[in-house]
């Protein structure tokens, strides 16, 4: 029987990852909420780990959905700018991993960012992303195509992580 | 321009870095206080559905026992309860008579089915549809208890509804005193006093 730990363990990292890329205020925290929900509900939850993995960044998914909404409720200072790098900001701790990736990932229409980081931060399934995002297979396709090629013209040719 | 797979290794390192260990043991303890909410919910909907069917099948029972169920199911109810040595009574069973082999819920349905105009009103005067018992004493319902009806307000001292007096005379149009109204009967003091007239 799978529990709330196991699912933590296996899913944690990559869940982190996607909430940073999302550049939500304080990611571990969501990370939290989007584990608390698993705790409640993994009593409901049958499948394998690809259905587990899908069901998870569901629910993370929502919650960058429901971040963004509390998000725009408030007052902006100037509406239009892109989301600043917290790295070049200055403002709280560097990114940890491949800043330069992030910073181009925040170029990306919010669909984009959205296929992308499901695509191959999550690790899910066309299939899968299509059904988390609400989208057709086509659409996902198009929406990955055009975010790879938009980071690779952002970022420079062999450039690793720093 | 990035070649693709470089790209993707890069996203994919993403996910590699692990979570702190403080994070982890803050996000276990928050886990460990979660209650399962799933299972209590499920309990409370199996009890209401558990209930609603009880109360389902009780009403169904009674219905039956009372004779109250349409006649298909009501024989159902009689040949499946009969076996588990309940008795409950069979449908009505209706007349066929004049249903062209059809059969039909009750005489109203017939009625209904048939085509506007002749049609309709002859199968109005058929026995198709109608309670078997009903049928079997036509004549008398039809012919006697309705002369019954017609002469019993007479008996009372009463004036039947129609448009003459006791003495024949035309209510409203032989007497100029007294508005036309052919909806009303006399009363039966008028009555008394128009027959004692010479």
């Amino acid at each position: 029987l799978l529990s709330a730990g196991d699912a933590y363990k296996a899913l944690a990292p990559p869940v982190l990852a996607y909430l940073r890329a999302q550049r939500v205020d304080d990611p571990e925290d969501l990370l939290g909420e989007v584990f608390l929900q698993v705790a409640r509900d993994i009593g409901r939850f049958s499948g394998d780990a690809a259905a587990l993995r899908r069901w998870v960044f569901a629910i993370a998914h929502n919650r960058v959905l429901d971040w963004r909404r509390r998000q725009s409720r408030r007052p902006q200072v100037s509406a239009g700018t892109p989301l600043p790098d917290r790295a070049s900001a200055g403002g709280g701790p560097p990114d940890p991993v491949d800043p330069a990736l992030l910073a181009a990932l925040d170029s990306l229409t919010p669909d984009q960012r959205e296929v992308v980081l499901l695509r191959f931060v999550a690790d899910l399934s066309l299939e899968d992303v299509a059904k988390v995002t609400k989208r057709n297979v086509g659409a996902v396709k198009a929406l990955q195509h055009r975010g790879l090629e938009n980071l690779g013209r952002i970022l420079p040719a062999g450039g690793g992580a720093l | 321009v990035a070649p693709e797979d470089d790209l993707i290794a890069r996203l994919q390192s993403l996910a590699a870095e692990p979570v702190a260990d403080e994070v982890a043991a803050h996000h276990f303890s928050l886990m460990d206080g979660a209650a399962p909410a799933a299972p209590r919910r499920r309990m409370r909907s199996m009890v209401a559905g558990g209930t609603l069917v009880a109360a389902m099948l009780a009403g169904t029972g009674i219905a039956a026992a009372a004779g109250n169920l349409p006649n298909p199911a009501q024989d159902a109810a009689h040949t499946v309860l009969s076996k588990v040595g309940v008795d409950v009574p069979r449908g009505t069973a209706r007349s066929t008579d004049g249903c062209d082999g059809k059969t039909y819920a009750n005489h109203g349905q017939f009625v209904r089915s048939q085509p506007k105009g002749a049609a309709r009103d002859a199968a109005a005067k058929s026995n198709c549809g109608k309670p078997v018992a009903s049928t079997d004493n036509t004549d008398k319902t039809d012919s006697g208890d309705k002369a019954d009806d017609q002469t019993s307000p007479t008996a009372k001292g009463q004036t039947p509804n129609t448009d003459k007096g006791p003495n024949g005379q035309d209510n409203g149009a032989s007497n100029p005193n007294k508005p036309a109204n052919p909806g009303k009967s006399t009363t039966a003091r008028e009555a008394k006093k128009a027959a004692h007239k010479p």
